[in-house]
């Protein structure tokens, strides 16, 4: 392995190990910065976003031997994986300015527009179930 | 900190620390929900509220998710509609139900 690629590959472990101290914070449970964000400050105003976070992940591994037999027979295997996901929605945003602390609420029109559709197909379908067992 | 001990599953408000703007500190705080079982790493957080000392006065703002609630209503009001149109349709006069 040549200098280029052992950089390469040191940068990563770094990079890697940024990532897991950043989930350990938050999966310990005591990182309130996950939902309130840092302060961003623009002119007299002053923003912090509140979101609400959810992380999740898990690993496995697992190894195994073949069947004991001849020298020739005997094989091993092992594996491992994992895999993990997140998810950061906007709440709210506290704004700080000359006319004081106000909180302003982030409405998210599509995931409401997609719920009240959904909840008008479920119970149209149900209507007509039961319509249908109704008449019968 | 919501924890003070490795558990399996914890549910708690975990209180941010002070954040201070000018003449103005606010001290947020949020729901926190984390599972630890083994290799499997679940959280959750979600603002709760904050308190804001402005001026020697101090006020509770909440955290409003309206986006939630109005989801959260909205299954409420079609689960509620289907248990009531389901009682106004006993089951039983079909021909697929022993009789």
């Amino acid at each position: 392995m040549d200098d280029e690629q052992k950089d390469f590959a040191l940068s990563v472990d770094e990079d890697a190990e940024e990532r897991l101290q950043a989930m350990e914070l938050l999966f310990s449970g005591g990182d309130v910065t996950a939902a309130f964000g840092e302060p961003v400050t623009t002119g007299a105003y002053t923003v912090i976003t509140a979101a609400e976070v959810a992380v999740g992940g898990g690993f496995g591994s697992g190894s195994g031997h073949g069947p004991a037999g001849t020298s020739e027979d005997k094989g091993s295997g092992g594996g491992g994986g994992g895999g993990g996901g997140s998810n950061a929605r906007p709440v709210a945003a506290i704004v700080i300015g000359p006319e004081g602390v106000t909180i302003r609420p982030i409405f998210d029109y599509t995931k409401v527009g997609l719920a009240f559709i959904t909840a008008l197909g479920a119970m149209w379908i149900m209507m007509g179930r039961m319509r249908r067992f109704g008449h019968r | 900190m919501i924890r003070r001990r490795p558990r399996l599953v914890s549910i708690g408000i975990a209180r941010g620390e002070t954040i201070a703007i000018g003449t103005v500190a606010l001290v947020p705080r949020a729901w926190a929900f984390t599972v630890n079982a083994g290799p499997v790493r679940l959280a959750w957080m979600s603002p709760l509220d904050v308190t804001v000392w402005d001026g020697g006065r101090r006020r509770h703002l909440m955290v409003p998710d309206i986006t939630r609630a109005l989801q959260v209503f909205l299954l409420g009001a079609a689960l509620a509609s289907i248990v009531v149109w389901g009682r106004g349709h006993p089951r039983g006069k079909g021909e697929n139900h022993g009789r």
